[in-house]
């Protein structure tokens, strides 16, 4: 008995004593880097990416400019609800991508910090704010996915354009994600409305037919084609979509009736820790084409050359006149409505 | 001489009360500030409106979610009922028929314990679904896998190791002398079992079954990957929170939740009191013959049929995520591929150590902490008793995500910043299993007879000797239990640490996560298969110390008791 209490003690003050070094390193660290280089800047720039992709660019930030970066990725929606929660301390420093609808709403509910810089002026206006609380690094386009086998299965030919979705015999055969989660999806909405007008709640209507379920990741609709669960996904269209073409027979769509888009956003969060190592970011970000083309690698699109125009050696993947036309200032402002007529309409449709 | 020595017992009487009253105080604090004050911070918010107090986030939420209310509910029981029924036929075949394949059972039950988030809902998709592997490769099927009967067989298996651990921990602890004379009297082995058994363990069956129908409401991950158009109150409120950003209406839809919740928890705390009268004066021993107690007749090949089935599906479902992380399916070919592993080097491998380390810290502090507190709420029934142990329960009925909210609406400010900290992380870990601990504990003691302590109190150990000496030996099985629940989902929950974690503080399965949501499901099945080995390794590690203290413990108190 005497053994096992001994064992416990010991395990005990093991525990106690891992928490309290858990606790502790991140002071030390913190001090440590302080200390290192006064030239640099100094401290740990926190990040919020998209996904975890993007160390290389971080650390080419780390080299070149001193902090160091620590990053977590999340989806803008669990972005939001995590710096509502926070009353106003948040947790990080830099919010690197994601849909700009998320930013808008950020921006009004005062939660980014304005950043000026002189190579902000050369940015294309149409995919910054004006007063400079947010940029982008990119937009993402939207097309389909589809799987070969299956629409040859079922003696289907690939849909060419967004009409051509509501066709009754993709019925079942469709696959979106929830434009609540998806920015990318949330897009489509708000673009085909701008687009359609009036009648593009008859066309979400029609399109929700053919629709079994609204999936709730991002990810879904590219990867369950590729899967062969599905024949047609709604998709954000870039590099990484040729990987699933070595697992499957899968072709991309660019729809003939335009493509929407949406900006992914970067900006600094307001009352930060480090403040000065975001905005030291993204003055680093924009001011060197190098640092672009190595977001182009990582990201396996092109993209950044609408938001910076003119940078040597990429190319657009597609013609720009294949997007569709956007008034983006509404992304912001229109999506709790929208969403809120989306809900009513198809949320409880499709109940057992 | 003797005054003195009365003198000296007496002061340390007071001693031991005095560490009494404290500990209870630590105890009853740590839960207020913890459990109690996060909770009410939910509370508080969703009736927060944009000026100030406001009733808004409800006036819609009942007529509105009332169908989704319904749906919980209905998958709730349907989930709980199947899991409890599969979880006897497991443990029944485990304890007395297949004791040659015991570890090797024990060994996919522990393995099944660790289902990371999302991976067991993408295997059974992959196997059952519309190009599925056994519904479509094997059976030629074009089987449409989403809606709410995949929930339910999902839950249902998920919840299922959980539950036959528990009852495994109670069926070891049965007086099998007791089971010997009913044999002896003539009855049959099923009679004996059903006049016997399953009235002992019937406490731990509704233990089962409330924690599954909490786990089932709260539950987001498996509605939400192959729920399709089937919606539940969890998977509302994570929309609201992930989607909308509506921090008011999901917290008013978490207290909507907790209705359900809080009336299974009443009808738990009723039964369970009745059940306590019942086998009031059973006094329990581990000790007895090992008898032949194998199940016969037709009622042994449906418990067998069962259990198999439940074998055959997890070693099909887990058999197909390690496949995958070592697979790459190359346009209808599966190829051999180290893509996943290297990817999986490649990053960093702190996230398991960090991983590791809270989970440890997690499951010593969090098991020792429930064990202390089922103590003073069963044992001792100290007052408001019940109401401690409601509000331990409730962070395991809330969707995770609520309550890593709540911890960040409690702890975002001075004098109690903790944002940002591994403290919050853990804490968060540790209140959120809690009720797993404090419940197998609860079971544990149902089946010691109370006139032990009083036994032991006559015979001048004092409160702590009570709980050290007497009680906490006999606590062992559920000391394991708990142990291995808090490190297991230390290791894979996500929900309530994804908005606690910041950067720089990243653990395992947030990779995991991030895997899952960029459709990566290699990448992802591999740290998942990391994630499982890790923590099955440090578990059977665990449990094999354990056993073996156990073993030679039972030959000492079988000495004493010769005396």
């Amino acid at each position: 008995m005497k053994k096992g209490k001994r064992l416990l003690a010991a395990l005990l003050v093991l525990v106690m004593s891992l928490a309290l070094a858990a606790c502790g390193t991140d002071k030390k660290e913190s001090e440590g880097t302080k200390k290192e280089d006064s030239k640099k800047l100094s401290g740990t720039l926190k990040v919020i990416a998209t996904s975890e992709n993007y160390q290389p660019l971080f650390d080419k930030f780390t080299e070149e400019v001193g902090p160091k970066v620590e990053f977590i990725s999340m989806s803008s929606g669990e972005v939001l609800s995590k710096l509502k929660a926070e009353g106003g301390t948040p947790a990080a420093d830099l919010w690197f991508g994601g849909g700009i609808d998320a930013f808008m709403d950020a921006k009004e509910n005062n939660l980014l910090e304005k950043v000026d810089f002189d190579a902000a002026d050369d940015l294309a206006a149409d995919y910054k704010d004006s007063e400079n609380y947010w940029f982008s690094k990119g937009i993402t386009v939207v097309g389909f996915i589809v799987n070969n086998d299956i629409l040859k299965e079922k003696g289907l030919e690939a849909p060419k354009s967004w009409d051509d979705l509501t066709k009754p015999e993709y019925k079942g055969e469709i696959l979106m994600s929830d434009p609540a989660i998806s920015g990318t999806n949330y897009a489509v909405v708000n673009a085909l409305l701008q687009t359609k007008g009036d009648a593009g709640w008859d066309y979400f209507n029609k399109l929700n037919e053919n629709i079994t379920y609204y999936s709730k990741r991002g990810a879904d609709p590219s990867t369950k084609v590729a899967a062969g669960e599905v024949a047609i996904g709604i998709t954000y269209i870039d590099g990484t979509l040729d990987e699933l073409k070595e697992t499957a027979d899968v072709s991309i769509v660019y729809p003939a009736d335009g493509m929407p888009y949406v900006p992914e956003g970067v900006a600094a969060f307001a009352n930060a820790e480090n403040t000065e190592a975001a905005k030291a970011f993204i003055e680093w970000f924009y001011s060197d084409d190098e640092n672009m083309k190595q977001l182009a690698e990582i990201d396996q699109k092109n993209t950044c050359l609408l938001v910076k125009l003119g940078i040597k050696g990429l190319e657009l993947d597609f013609d720009q006149s294949q997007l569709m036309k956007e008034d983006l200032s509404l992304f912001g402002k229109e999506r709790t409505a929208i969403l809120e007529r989306w809900n009513n309409l198809m949320g409880d449709k499709g109940e057992e | 001489m003797k005054s003195k020595k009365t003198r000296a017992s007496q002061s340390g009487a007071r001693f031991y009360n005095i560490l009494d009253r404290i500990v209870l105080m630590i105890l009853v604090g740590l839960v207020c500030l913890f459990v109690l004050y996060p909770l009410l911070c939910i509370i508080k918010q969703s009736v927060s409106g944009a000026h100030g107090f406001s009733f808004a986030a409800y006036k819609s939420i009942f007529d509105k979610n009332l169908h989704l209310l319904k749906n919980s509910v209905f998958v709730a029981v349907l989930s709980a009922l199947i899991s409890t029924g599969l979880a006897v036929a497991v443990a029944f075949s485990v304890r007395f028929t297949f004791k040659k394949l015991r570890g090797c059972l024990m060994g996919i039950l522990l393995i099944s314990m660790v289902s990371p988030p999302f991976i067991a809902s993408l295997a059974y998709i992959q196997l059952f679904g519309r190009n599925g592997l056994i519904s479509k490769g094997l059976l030629g099927l074009s089987l449409n896998p989403y809606g709410w009967i995949g929930v339910v067989i999902m839950q249902s298996l998920f919840f299922t190791s959980l539950n036959a651990l528990l009852l495994i921990g109670m069926l070891e602890r049965i007086d099998l002398s007791m089971l010997q004379a009913s044999a002896d009297l003539g009855a049959t082995r099923g009679r004996t079992l059903y006049k016997i058994v399953l009235p002992l363990i019937r406490p731990s069956l509704l233990i089962c079954f409330l924690l599954s129908f909490i786990r089932s409401m709260a539950d987001f991950g498996t509605p939400i990957v192959i729920g399709g158009r089937f919606e539940t109150v969890a998977t509302e409120i994570y929309m609201q929170i992930i989607g909308y950003s509506d921090l008011s209406k999901s917290s008013a839809l978490n207290v909507l939740l907790l209705i359900p919740a809080l009336a299974g928890f009443v009808l738990y705390r009723y039964l369970m009191r009745k059940n306590d009268k019942i086998f009031a004066g059973n006094n329990n021993k581990a000790t007895g013959a090992e008898e032949d107690f194998r199940l016969k007749g037709t009622s042994a090949v449906i418990v067998y049929l069962i259990a198999a089935i439940f074998f055959v599906t997890m070693i099909l479902e887990y058999g197909s995520i390690f496949l995958n992380s070592f697979t790459k399916n190359m346009r209808g070919t599966l190829t051999f591929t180290t893509q996943y592993f290297d990817a999986l080097l490649e990053r960093n491998m702190d996230t398991f150590v960090r991983s590791i380390a809270y989970a440890l810290i997690v499951a010593l502090v969090g098991t020792f902490v429930g064990i202390l507190l089922s103590y003073y709420i069963e044992r001792r029934r100290i007052r408001f008793g019940n109401l401690i142990d409601f509000v331990v329960t409730m962070p395991y009925m809330l969707p995770g995500s609520c309550f890593g909210i709540g911890y960040i609406l409690a702890f975002n400010h001075e004098p109690l910043k903790l944002t940002g900290t591994a403290l919050i992380v853990i804490a968060n870990m540790i209140f959120k299993q809690m009720s797993i601990t404090t419940k197998a504990v609860t079971a544990s003691f149902s089946q010691i007879s109370l006139n032990i302590d009083d036994a032991a109190r006559d015979l001048g150990a004092n409160k702590l000797r009570v709980f050290w000496d007497v009680l906490l030996p006999n606590l062992k099985p559920a000391f394991a239990t708990g142990f291995v629940n808090n490190f297991t989902n230390a290791m894979i929950t996500a929900g309530s640490v994804i908005f606690l974690i910041t950067p720089g503080q990243k653990i395992a399965v947030f990779t995991l996560f991030d895997s899952i949501n960029t459709g990566k499901y290699g990448e992802a099945s591999m740290i998942a298969t990391f994630i499982i080995w890790i923590t099955v390794l440090i578990n059977v590690i665990f449990y094999i110390g354990f056993s073996k203290e156990r073993r030679r413990k039972k030959g000492v108190s079988g000495i004493k008791k010769s005396k």
